[in-house]
């Protein structure tokens, strides 16, 4: 999701080979935030989403030259962050069926089962449950044309609505 | 006999494995954990814990996470991985773990609160 020149908010691309970006990008959306609400559990929850949804992207590439893109998007009741790759495609099934589990039920109860059976495997693939339970965000999935963009939404407190428009 | 591990310093991370006066061990965590494989370091440090204090029959373990401002998943899969070899021992043989952490840094409330979950009794947690 692009922005526009009078919206709220920030974007960043860089290549996958720069792995050290995505803390980078995470202590400035951490910072942005933080500057923005005044309140640093959700600056939190935001830096941490953009930080595992980044690395999901950066590791699931389909080549270290395609492009990955983070945009975090203000809006008057809530904030978008959106994190888009050229990924593999032989990651994209595993991807949605992956996305049809982890957004199931209780977040925190499914979060403690992916940590359960993390152990069963190489990988950690905790970052959707994680995003969910400790971001507190919804998820979306989208893809088109090789391009997959996964979207975590955090929708804002009434005292926070129009904070920063 | 002391449990002997040498500190973990790394450019942003830095693990302090420290003998107290108590009898016990301190794991102290600083920094963040982000990189791209965090187990390759966090792997055989917990693994050096885990049959050092087995060993030398170490009565308790500290976890202090209060100055760690971010771990990410793959560091968290370590963590839980190292946490639940406790539930592969024998009771006799368990050493309890406590693992402290800072009510302000948002990612230990949830994460840390779900291992213990998972943990089913063999750790305990402090907030600070």
């Amino acid at each position: 999701m692009a922005l526009t020149t009078t919206d709220i908010g920030a974007s960043i691309t860089f290549s996958p080979q720069w792995w050290h970006l995505i803390s980078s990008t995470r202590i400035f959306m951490a910072s942005f935030c933080g500057q923005s609400f005044g309140d640093s559990d959700l600056s939190d929850r935001i830096a941490m989403c953009a930080h595992e949804l980044l690395e999901n992207a950066v590791k699931y590439s389909v080549t270290q030259d395609s492009p990955v893109n983070c945009t975090m998007h203000i809006q008057h009741d809530r904030v978008l962050v959106t994190v888009e790759n050229h990924a593999d495609p032989s990651h994209l099934d595993v991807l949605r069926e992956e996305f049809d589990v982890v957004c199931q039920g209780d977040p925190m109860e499914m979060y403690i089962n992916k940590m359960s059976a993390s152990l069963e495997s190489d990988k950690s693939q905790l970052g959707l449950a994680r995003i969910r339970a400790e971001g507190e965000a919804e998820l979306k999935l989208s893809t088109e044309n090789g391009i997959v963009s996964v979207q975590a939404i955090f929708h804002l407190p009434d005292d926070l609505k129009g904070a920063v428009n | 006999m002391p449990i002997d591990i040498e500190p973990l310093n790394l450019e942003k991370t830095t693990i302090q494995v420290l003998n107290e006066s108590d009898g016990g061990v301190l794991l102290k965590f600083v920094g963040t954990i982000d990189h791209l494989n965090p187990s390759e370091f966090l792997d055989p440090l917990f693994d050096k814990v885990h049959s050092q204090v087995l060993e030398q029959r170490v009565p308790k373990v500290e976890a202090d996470f209060t100055e760690l401002n971010f771990l990410n998943s793959s560091g968290i899969k370590s963590l839980l991985k190292w946490i639940m070899r406790q539930l592969d021992l024998g009771e006799d043989k368990r050493y309890p773990i406590k693992i402290v952490y800072s009510r302000k840094i948002t990612w230990q409330q949830t994460s840390l609160k779900a291992i213990t979950h998972l943990s089913k009794g063999a750790v305990i947690t402090e907030p600070r």
